[in-house]
């Protein structure tokens, strides 16, 4: 495990509102880690520092060592690829072209996609089940349809730390367990890193090993599955009432909330 | 494609024949032939007339009309891009009515210090600035967003107007000059004409073709473009300011001729998809084939000549409803 992220004081906001502020956080590689806090918290806007959608108003960020604003933004696409939470354009491209982008960054302006890259393309699309839709257009399909093209097409890029911005909210229980289980996978075989906002608490105690807690745009615990994860953090992040234990059927911590 | 060059140069030959001297298929081949080569000889037997008429007169005004007609469809199509809305138009920012009030001011005022090159030039002066404008405000409310533009553009074009209204309203005998030229024309178009026109549009042709690419991805919302290393604002801004240039040399060269740059792109992208790889370069084409044959008929075809604007804009409009209802009842997104 080597650090792969590392936040010094970052912050972030508009005039009036500040969405991020005083965050230190490190990231290493080869874990599952689970953005967890409630909804406007400044997740989705952590996601977009990091993939350098925004930049920060205060504090560095450092990838692998280097500060991220002098990355180059196609080798930054080499290694970290993104599914956003909304995907919806406008234009008809077929789901395989859709996926084919995921590629550009390795391929020249006016290349023509190598042998590589239609393999590629091809086994992504096998995984997750978007193959048989390959030549539809990918304004008729469903939103579940769409959130697994968009996963394909950020797992084209083969990329060493994958984003996931709530990705699987939309697809049904088979298809998110299905892609949480290779996501996991890719992390303990491949020893890539994947950093989830999720909101579903006992999808990420299934899979995540690592959990961040944010609330009003700061950390309130970061930390493995086993110390984050407790009654107490979740009343002061959420304001819920739970209860916490191991359930043997999953093999995995469980989250049970009062209603 | 080469079907679509081919019918370009049929319709170039075939138009120059048209008019109110009528001149043969092979007679204009040779004058052609004749002039390109610098030789004479070519065209020594035919009536002394023709290569006036043919090199003065018709194919200055059919090339513009083709080079005006490509340059505003590729714009076009590279709006709709940018903008991530398959309705926008080289006009949507407000291009136009810069240079509407541009040239308006010019005739009012009776500008003409630059000789016949005042209107344009104005033209030109008026479209630049409010583009600068709507850049200009679309930057302080938050970033090049397409939201941000469209709605900047909006704004920008409603004040300019107004102010085009203003300026009829104290012409007098001025404003049929003015609405005149609003209404677009390739009549008494020459040779410089053709060459802006063209420079223009390979310019920007070559800018399109280079982020053709990155526009494909640019539509795909401004996460995932950065998330696959396309530095989306430099993008925007980069063929936000090429395809303003394109449009306003057109709309300075030749009135403001509406629907082409909305039309072209639509109809063509049901035959090549979105791809902008493809969708450009035939869309440049596909435009100058259409405008050039609206001018021909026009020109040539009517008992009287009626400006090239209100033609596209009284065949274009059924015709983009037409698309539109199709549209709706296939159910697939344009």
């Amino acid at each position: 495990m080597s650090v792969l992220f590392e936040l010094n004081d970052v912050s972030f906001g508009y005039k009036e509102r500040r969405i991020l502020h005083g965050i230190s956080l490190i990231l290493e590689s080869g874990t599952f880690v689970g953005i967890i806090g409630p909804n406007g918290c400044g997740k989705t806007t952590l996601l977009d520092l990091l993939i350098r959608h925004r930049k920060p108003d205060g504090g560095t960020i450092r990838f692998r060592g280097k500060a991220l604003e002098e990355m180059p933004r196609r080798a930054l696409a080499r290694e970290v690829a993104l599914v956003p939470q909304h995907f919806y354009i406008d234009f008809p491209f077929t789901v395989k072209e859709v996926v084919m982008m995921g590629r550009y960054p390795f391929m020249g302006r006016f290349d023509t996609p190598s042998e590589a890259d239609e393999d590629r393309v091809r086994d992504v699309m096998a995984s997750t089940h978007t193959r048989r839709f390959s030549n539809r257009l990918v304004t008729e399909l469903s939103g579940g349809e769409r959130q697994r093209v968009v996963f394909a097409r950020a797992l084209a890029q083969d990329p060493d730390v994958l984003l996931l911005d709530e990705a699987t909210s939309n697809m049904d229980i088979y298809h998110t367990l299905r892609l949480m289980k290779s996501a996991a996978q890719r992390v303990s075989k491949e020893k890539k890193t994947i950093i989830a906002v999720m909101q579903d608490i006992n999808l990420a105690a299934a899979f995540c090993n690592v959990l961040v807690f944010m609330k009003n745009g700061s950390l309130v615990a970061h930390g493995p599955i086993r110390e984050t994860l407790d009654s107490k953090i979740l009343k002061a992040v959420f304001e819920v009432d739970s209860h916490v234990y191991y359930e043997s059927f999953t093999q995995s911590m469980k989250v049970a909330f009062r209603q | 494609m080469l079907l679509l060059a081919g019918a370009l140069a049929a319709g170039v030959v075939t138009s120059a024949g048209m008019g109110f001297i009528r001149i043969g298929f092979f007679e204009i081949l040779r004058i052609l032939l004749g002039s390109v080569t610098g030789n004479d000889a070519w065209f020594s037997e035919l009536d002394r007339l023709f290569p006036v008429v043919i090199m003065d007169v018709r194919l200055p005004r059919i090339l513009t009309a083709a080079f005006v007609g490509g340059g505003l469809s590729m714009a076009g199509a590279v709006f709709q891009g940018i903008l991530l809305n398959p309705l926008a138009d080289p006009y949507t920012l407000g291009v136009s009515a810069g240079a509407a009030f541009g040239a308006s001011l010019a005739i009012l005022v009776n500008i003409t210090v630059m000789g016949t090159w005042s209107i344009p030039l104005c033209a030109f002066l008026g479209a630049m600035a409010t583009l600068a404008a709507v850049v200009f405000l679309s930057e302080g409310s938050g970033g090049l967003s397409s939201n941000n533009l469209i709605l900047s553009g909006i704004i920008v074009a409603a004040i300019l107007s107004a102010g085009i209204s203003f300026l009829k309203y104290i012409a007098d005998e001025q404003v049929a000059v003015i609405i005149f030229w609003l209404m677009g024309s390739f009549a008494a178009k020459t040779w410089n004409d053709v060459w802006m026109a063209a420079g223009s549009l390979m310019i920007g042709f070559l800018i399109f073709l280079f982020y053709s690419r990155d526009l494909n991805v640019v539509a795909m919302g401004d996460r995932t473009a950065v998330s696959l290393g396309v530095d989306t604002q430099r993008v925007r801004l980069i063929l936000l300011l090429s395809a303003s240039l394109v449009s306003a040399v057109a709309v300075s060269v030749s009135g403001i001729i509406g629907f082409v740059g909305l039309l072209v792109p639509h109809m063509m992208r049901a035959f090549t998809g979105p791809d902008n790889r493809k969708l450009i370069p035939v869309c440049g084409l596909a435009g100058a084939v259409l405008l050039l044959g609206a001018d021909t008929v026009t020109r040539a075809v009517l008992p009287r000549e009626i400006p090239i604007g209100i033609l596209t804009a009284l065949i274009g409009g059924p015709f983009f409803c037409y698309v539109f209802r199709r549209r709706r009842k296939t159910g697939a997104a344009s």
